[in-house]
């Protein structure tokens, strides 16, 4: 145990926006190796709302969900966004990691507003993906990068689905971390 | 690391924060732990590191941290 209460003091939090699409697993990836090399604290969040197919956990949908809603604790809906946290975990990196403090939320309310309410240091780092624009889902429901990059106090770190761009998302995961300044530390640029 | 319900666990960091350990889901108290946290009192799950400390139930350490300027 190397605990020491400056380094304690100093930490920074990296809050990622969990989604299992390819931009999202990378911001997850991204976000794993950052907090690792920094030793900083991860948050992963996964907001629900009742009635919003992609923002209430409602993607992997099953059978069972009645669509009236007679009496309701969010329990369930919590549970199953906490379901996606670990699910999304265990795609991009394999598991959650033993060796980074991991911190999972699963609150109620619009994605893009919620990260930007926990994301509140100016020392903390927003990281999350994005798909690309212009399908139905996006006219719906609202860009959740595009909220944050406006509304967040942080650096914002968006992942691009690497296939609309041709590039391997490793790579634009780097570029996009020269974005956002020199005082984030740097990833470990080992692994894949 | 041993928690048991009631205890509180205070995060490290450059915002110091502090929550009411509601389940434990490891064995003989181990991580992960289901949090309420002081501040809003949101429930979240915590796979704590070695910045982390329990602070057991009814022990006054801690209680004031989250008033800490700097948040």
């Amino acid at each position: 145990m190397n605990y020491s209460a400056r380094d304690a003091d100093t930490r920074r939090r990296i809050v990622v926006g969990v989604d299992d699409s390819s931009g999202g697993l990378g911001a997850l990836r991204w976000a794993v190796r950052q907090a690792r090399s920094s030793r900083s604290q991860l948050v992963a969040v996964r907001s629900w709302a009742l009635g919003l197919p992609r923002h209430g956990g409602r993607r992997h949908r099953r059978k069972r969900h009645s669509p009236v809603v007679l009496l309701f604790t969010g329990n369930a809906q919590r549970a199953e966004s906490a379901e996606i946290v670990r699910q999304a975990f265990r795609s991009a990196v394999g598991g959650i990691p033993r060796d980074v403090e991991v911190v999972i939320e699963t609150p109620e309310g619009d994605p893009g507003v919620v990260l930007s309410d926990i994301a509140t240091a100016d020392s903390d780092v927003l990281v999350m993906g994005t798909e690309p624009g212009g399908s139905a889902k996006r006219l719906v429901h609202g860009s959740v990068s595009r909220y944050c990059a406006e509304h967040a106090h942080c650096p914002v770190l968006v992942i691009r689905t690497a296939a609309k761009h041709g590039v391997p998302a490793r790579d634009a995961e780097f570029m996009h971390f020269a974005a956002i300044g020199p005082d984030t530390g740097r990833p470990e640029r080992g692994q894949s | 690391m041993r928690a048991q319900i009631g205890d509180r666990l205070v995060l490290a960091g450059n915002a110091v924060r502090c929550g009411l350990v509601v389940g434990v889901l490891g064995k003989d108290g181990a991580p992960p732990y289901v949090i309420r946290w002081q501040r809003g009192g949101h429930i979240a799950m915590v796979f704590p590191d070695e910045y982390a400390r329990i602070v057991p139930a009814g022990h006054p350490a801690g209680t004031d941290l989250e008033s800490r300027p700097g948040q």
